[in-house]
């Protein structure tokens, strides 16, 4: 037989009969015990009456005014006569059967009385022997954990069973340190087999699993305070808060055994200095509204994350011990949690804090040097965020109506995950790359008035704003000390946010620019304007002049414009309008054209490529075809040559019908690329031969339609384009015949 | 299966080694067993047997009293000096207040609640046989005041007196006692069976029996009637609740 389990065999018997011995004893002792009666004075009537009528509460009836035994009484005693005698013990029996009592008042007998009061006695005397067994059982399975099967089940509960033989006295004796010890080992033991079974995969030595039961839980009993008020108030803020903090924890080391089991670094020990801290913390805020269990446990389960992803983050930078550090990082968050203010809740306020540590945490490696606390940088993050939407709720804005409670939260990881991949934007400008996007789109949700974005539109918006403020930092969103609203980003978000409003308000119905068109358009300008700041700074005029005649020209063409079309001239446009150059001139172009006649011979697409002609032609030669006077809007030379070839062509169409007339569709739309390009470098020309050029148009139209078994409209516009030059060259339109126009088609002319 | 046999067999020799758990189990059967066969005889008149229950109780607390020298454990010897006390009592004996001075000095700070329910006994049980002794000096007393002339019941009334201040001093002590009873971990039916005794020392024994017999030998009845009346109004601060106590208690004439 092996010797040591010889002895250990003996060592347990006898820890085993003293135990019983003890319980004998303690049961014996424990015993129902008789506890006597007092003996009774003998009873005789003459002694009860005297004692009975002596009474304060019933001398009334023997003595005085109006007593009715008074007969019976004399001085303080009953009168030496039986019949006196027998008249007050009547009287007396009287008295008291009226009030519901007895003349023989309260008698005792003799009862078993137990020793302890069943609320403050110690454990049961079998269950101390049970406890003794269980605790030779603990030291024999902590020893020898196959005895209980394999698997990680079997070397959890080893390991339990060693840390709570260490906690369970041989002397028997369970002092409440004692047993606040295995109360928390035993939620330990359920929220590990949990969490086990959840993760049943997981497999690790035994001498890992003691180490991080021992770090992760000694510390937190050794601090069990001394005196009893403290321990009181320390047992209930455990009892509520280890049993889940426990499974937070377990749960994160099944998620990363890696970190926690295999490495160098000693990852338990960050458990350890993280739960002290979560019950420390809890103990001096305690657990209530303003910052309850679930908001704790989850700043836990954030910062075991950043445990499990960053380890070394946990090994007490800048010159602080793990514990302080832990402490320093549990107590700034809930600093911050403390202070929030609506809409963010205990819940919602720790979702963002996941949000930061998570962010932070996977970001950290850019910009931690070992000095930095970082963990102050990652609060600091929440505060400023939660601070500026708290700020928007202050001023009246129905916050809650544009976001819900996920999108508010993926709105905070959208920028903290932007914001953070820039290290330089949190280290070197104490917060104010993020103060200033925050205070850019909080600016513009202000100016959001009529909602015309949703929760999910802002999401988006901040996504691009903190991308391109990460892209470019210290442009769009630079924030003036003297003027912190006056944010490049927020004006030009504020501007589009403004036509848009605009637009509604004049003709709801035919208005675009809200919702995805609306983002989108905000996209568009924070994309375009974030490396052009100055010039965008410069020219937020021409900004807003494009975005109103957009508005305009869609507005006013709802049946060939609509959002997509907004968007592409918009995107189109913008650029110039950025540098200043406005094109305005080919939309009022355009727009009058339109206005001028029934347009419905050319669709939307016809007419976006006729203004991207425009457009060409307008940087090829500015200031020309496209000339806007202030004064007369109406006199552009373009839009008049538009409108001339509309005209004709309606006529046309109306006297010949589409089956003679060609100059509709594709074909109009070819006539007026030609036309604007051949006029584009002399607009002067086209300006003197208004009328050849028209007479040219009805010419060709009255030729196709009469001749239209031979001709189209390829030739329509091949003799179109030739005979075009011709006027501008003060030629004149020639007879059209059909020689002529077959010579022409030949390329004689 | 042999394994499991000497291991209990091994147990059994060491658990069996102190036989003390035996005899106070047996000592304390045996205390209620002779006490309820006094009850049942005194109840019957049968005194011969009664007489032989009260040898048995005096034979307990005696063999009782010498186990609890021989205990180390200072609970077991509470324990039995408890058993001792109580039979001593109930047997009349005059060594009930050595067997409860001895016990009683056990019951320190640290000790009374390590055996609440025998240290409170041994605290309280002394006063009550004190006051039993003074329910058989009224008995008798009164008995001899009315056997005789009417004009010699005056003659009584010193013993009477004597008799009621008896009354009087063991509710003041019995009192003073219940606040660290009170305070323990015993359980809270002893408190209640303490009160019903302390109610019936205070209702019946002073207030009924104590001032009647005073009135019978013609003795000083208002000042016994003050004395009760300033005794329930303590009786009452202290916490306790009796009949006599309850509501508003009647305050006598020119007290």
């Amino acid at each position: 037989m092996n010797p040591t389990l010889l002895l250990f065999g003996v060592q347990s018997v006898t820890r085993l009969a003293r135990a019983g011995r003890e319980a004998l004893e303690q049961s014996a002792r424990d015993e129902p015990a008789i506890f006597p009666a007092l003996k009774a004075v003998d009873f005789n009537t003459e002694n009860f009456v005297n004692g009975y009528f002596n009474k304060p509460e019933n001398s009334k009836y023997v003595t005085g005014d109006g007593a009715v035994y008074a007969e019976y009484w004399d001085g303080f005693a009953v009168k030496l006569e039986p019949s006196s005698i027998d008249a007050l013990y009547t009287a007396a029996v009287s008295l008291e059967t009226a009030k519901g009592g007895s003349i023989y008042g309260t008698s005792t007998s003799a009862v078993l009385i137990n020793q302890w009061d069943p609320k403050k006695g110690p454990i049961s005397p079998w269950a101390r022997v049970v406890l003794t067994a269980g605790d030779i059982v603990l030291d024999y399975v902590g020893n020898n954990p196959g005895i209980i099967g394999g698997g990680s089940g079997a070397v959890l509960v080893s390991a339990y069973a060693s840390n709570l033989a260490k906690l369970i006295p041989d002397s028997g004796e369970f002092g409440s340190k004692e047993q606040f010890g295995q109360r928390i080992l035993g939620v330990f033991l359920r929220a590990g087999l949990e969490t086990l079974s959840e993760n049943s995969s997981w497999v690790a030595s035994e001498k890992h699993i003691q180490e991080l039961i021992t770090s992760s839980l000694q510390p937190v009993i050794d601090q069990f305070p001394d005196d009893l008020s403290g321990q009181l108030h320390w047992q209930a803020v455990t009892d509520a808060i280890v049993g889940p903090a426990a499974k937070v924890m377990l749960t994160t080391v099944a998620n990363s055994p890696t970190t926690f089991l295999g490495s160098d670094f000693s990852g338990d020990k960050a458990l350890g200095a993280l739960t002290t801290a979560l019950l420390t913390q809890a103990a001096e805020t305690g657990l209530d509204e303003q910052f309850t269990q679930e908001g704790l446990l989850g700043l836990y389960q954030a910062a075991l994350g950043v445990v499990a992803e960053k380890p070394q983050l946990f090994v007490g930078a800048g010159g602080r011990t793990q514990d302080q550090f832990a402490k320093d990082l549990l107590s700034g968050f809930a600093t911050v949690l403390q202070n929030m203010q609506p809409p963010f809740d205990n819940e919602l306020s720790t979702e963002l804090v996941k949000v930061a540590l998570s962010t932070v945490g996977q970001n950290v490696h850019r910009f931690a040097d070992g000095s930095n606390a970082w963990e102050k940088t990652a609060a600091d993050l929440v505060k400023t965020f939660t601070d500026s939407f708290s700020e928007i709720v202050g001023s009246g804005k129905p916050l809650d109506s544009v976001f819900s409670r996920p999108q508010l939260i993926e709105l905070g990881r959208v920028l903290l995950t932007n914001i953070s991949a820039s290290p330089s934007m949190i280290l070197e400008s104490n917060n104010a790359s993020l103060e200033g996007i925050l205070v850019a789109i909080t600016n513009a949700m202000k100016a959001d008035e009529h909602l015309l974005l949703s929760g999910n539109d802002w999401i988006e918006i901040v996504a691009i704003a903190s991308k391109e403020a990460a892209a470019n930092p210290g442009r769009l969103f630079d924030l003036d000390a003297d003027n912190p609203d006056d944010i490049l980003a927020g004006q030009l978000i504020t501007l589009v946010l403004n036509a848009a409003s605009e637009a509604i308000t004049t003709n709801k119905d035919k208005a675009v620019l809200f919702g995805n068109t609306l983002k989108e358009a905000i996209a568009i300008v924070l994309q375009s304007s974030s490396g052009k700041a100055k010039e965008a700074l410069e020219n937020l005029q021409q900004v807003q002049q494009l975005l109103q005649s957009l508005n305009a020209l869609v507005a006013g063409n709802s049946g060939q414009f609509g959002s997509e079309e907004w968007l592409e001239l918009f995107q189109s446009l913008l650029g110039k309008a950025l540098e200043g150059q406005s094109e305005q001139g080919v939309l009022v172009a355009v727009m009058n054209a339109m206005n001028a006649v029934d347009d419905a011979l050319l669709s939307g697409g016809d007419w976006m490529q006729i203004i991207e002609v425009a457009i060409q032609e307008a940087a090829a030669n500015p200031g020309r075809l496209f000339n806007l006077d202030e004064a007369n809007p109406d006199d552009i030379l373009a839009g008049q040559l538009i409108t001339l070839l509309l005209d004709a062509a309606n006529e046309t169409v109306t006297a010949n019908g589409k089956d003679k007339a060609v100059l509709f569709g594709d074909t109009l739309k070819e006539a007026v690329s030609i036309v604007l390009r051949t006029t584009s470098g002399n607009a002067l020309a086209a300006k003197e031969h208004i009328t050849e050029i028209k007479q040219l148009v009805v010419s060709l139209n009255e030729f196709v339609a009469t001749n239209n078994t031979q001709y189209g409209s390829k030739e329509w516009l091949r003799v179109f384009r030739v005979l075009m030059g011709g006027v501008l060259e003060n030629k004149g339109v020639p007879p059209l015949v059909v020689d002529q126009v077959d010579d022409i088609l030949r390329g004689g002319f | 299966m042999m394994t499991l046999q000497r291991f209990l067999l091994v147990f059994f020799v060491v658990a069996m080694t102190g036989c003390t758990a035996f005899q106070l189990r047996d000592a304390n059967q045996a205390l209620t067993i002779h006490y309820q066969a006094l009850e049942s005889a005194q109840k019957n008149a049968q005194w011969r047997i009664a007489e032989d229950a009260r040898v048995s109780l005096d034979n307990l607390a005696k063999d009782s009293a010498a186990q609890a020298e021989k205990e180390s454990d200072a609970r077991n010897k509470i324990a039995f000096y408890r058993v001792a006390t109580i039979a001593t009592w109930q047997s009349e004996s005059s060594e009930l207040s050595g067997y409860a001075a001895k016990g009683g000095k056990l019951c320190d700070g640290e000790n009374f609640n390590k055996a609440p329910r025998d240290c409170s006994m041994l605290t309280v049980v002394p006063v009550l046989a004190a006051v039993d002794q003074t329910s058989a000096g009224i008995s008798q007393v009164d008995k001899q005041a009315r056997s005789g002339p009417p004009d010699e019941r005056p003659n009584y009334a010193p013993q009477a007196e004597k008799l009621f201040t008896d009354l009087k001093n063991n509710l003041d002590i019995i009192l003073s006692r219940r606040t660290l009873i009170m305070s323990s971990n015993v359980h809270p039916e002893f408190v209640l069976e303490m009160d019903k005794r302390i109610e019936d020392l205070l209702c019946q024994k002073m207030e009924i029996n104590g001032v009647g017999l005073l009135s019978t030998t013609r003795g000083n009845v208002p000042q016994a009637v003050c004395t009760v009346y300033n005794a329930k109004k303590t009786a009452k601060q202290a916490g306790l609740k009796a009949s006599c106590t309850a509501g508003e208690i009647a305050q006598p004439a020119n007290c």
